[in-house]
């Protein structure tokens, strides 16, 4: 079997010989890439074959199965993007790669729940990213492979058919659960947060959460019916009593604090799945691999990108995603 | 097996809450989860008879996906 990090030589190969690939790493790489049936996003995280790394010298590859009966890749902009389920094979799967702090990234995040057709079709993807150590000076980028097109705003989608034996099936694994504390609701949907209703009282959240000291690092975690979503916070601005997320919270939803993981990789690695099902794409949070210091660490035998956030048809944080293909 | 019609009851126990309990399939859970805040504010039959509408549709399109499935069994016992 190949390994999931492959040098540009290598992949330049599979993508000359045809192949449909999913591709994640530095811009640089991704640039030199021949033109072919590929979709890419910028990240230099990953979990590989040995474990997580951080890279500017490979590029991780997820090839489509090769059962497949077609692969289309469309460019998505801000006034398109609310066809993206609708435009997905009603027999097969899309999968997505959006800019992170982009008008595109903002519009699906907030949006994509009303979108006509939301979750009627398989849409799996992430939000691509940068080295933290260039955060601010260099921007996320997503990449049309088969125009060679780079792209600051916008969606790359490559909307795979399959045979009616093959049924695909996005699930999630997320280790956070809610925690016993108080409930948070917000006044309005956003990403930046500044009064809430705590248990029902009005009160400021950044306020809330300084005078509790309560760990950042865990994610206001929301029950979707037993599906549990993150909203990971990004900053408090304590002056503009303002909370900055990774996600937006949205009105009519109860969210508590997440409950305090002791070990990430023990707790990841029990929730793997084990079933006989072949994962045809995995990605995991940036902020998985950061704050369990995930480097050099193995979790089962998932690989992917480390994202800035995760796509399972909607926006996720701190979740790992993918897709299994079951015979039919 | 055989997704009832628009009309039987399973639909509007599924999208008040009566029946959530225990679902497995993503769709559906984020479905019922997007429609939960309007149904909070306006449970009137016009409302809870599009949100079948489509929440039928789901089942239909995802109909081939294993959880699906189970999801509709436990739905329908």
């Amino acid at each position: 079997m190949k390994p999931v990090l492959r040098d540009v030589e290598t992949l330049s190969e599979d993508i000359l010989a045809g192949k449909n690939l999913l591709l994640a790493g530095d811009e640089r790489l991704l640039r030199q890439l021949p033109k072919g049936s590929w979709i890419a996003g910028t990240i230099p995280y990953f979990i590989g074959d040995a474990g997580g790394v951080c890279t500017r010298d490979q590029i991780h590859v997820t090839e489509v199965p090769d059962f497949v009966t077609s692969a289309e890749i469309r460019v998505y902009d801000d006034q398109t993007l609310s066809n993206v389920y609708m435009d997905g094979p009603s027999q097969g799967f899309s999968f997505i790669v959006i800019p992170a702090f982009s008008r595109t990234h903002e519009q699906f995040s907030l949006n994509a729940p009303n979108f006509k057709g939301f979750a009627s079709r398989p849409l799996i993807g992430w939000i691509a990213g940068i080295h933290l150590g260039e955060l601010g000076q260099s921007s996320p980028k997503v990449v049309d492979g088969a125009t060679g097109e780079v792209l600051e705003s916008g969606a790359v989608v490559m909307h795979v058919a399959l045979p009616p034996s093959k049924v695909p099936e996005i699930k999630i694994l997320n280790i956070f659960e809610q925690g016993l504390g108080d409930t948070i609701a917000v006044l309005e949907d956003g990403f930046s947060v500044g009064d809430v209703l705590i248990n029902g009282q009005r009160q400021n959240l950044a306020n809330y959460l300084i005078e509790r000291k309560c760990d950042t690092k865990l994610p206001l975690v929301a029950d979707y019916y037993g599906a549990m979503v993150n909203a990971s916070i990004q900053s408090i601005d304590e002056a503009a009593g303002i909370v900055h997320f990774y996600a937006p919270l949205f009105q009519g939803i109860e969210y508590k604090q997440a409950a305090p993981v002791g070990d990430y990789v023990a707790a990841f690695t029990e929730r793997l799945p084990r079933g006989s099902e072949r994962i045809g794409f995995s990605c995991n949070c940036i902020l998985n691999y950061l704050y369990s210091e995930l480097e050099g660490k193995k979790t089962g035998h998932i690989t992917g990108p480390m994202t800035f956030g995760e796509i399972a048809y909607q926006l996720l944080n701190q979740t790992m995603v993918y897709l299994l293909f079951h015979d039919v | 097996m055989e997704i009832p019609s628009v009309s039987h009851p399973v639909w509007a126990a599924l999208l008040t809450g009566q029946l959530a309990c225990g679902l497995e399939s993503l769709p559906i859970k984020f479905f019922l989860s997007r429609v939960k805040p309007a149904l909070a504010k306006d449970r009137s039959p016009a409302l809870l008879r599009q949100f079948a509408t489509e929440l039928r549709e789901l089942f239909v399109a995802n109909a081939q996906v294993p959880s699906v499935q189970r999801d509709l069994v436990k739905a329908l016992q």
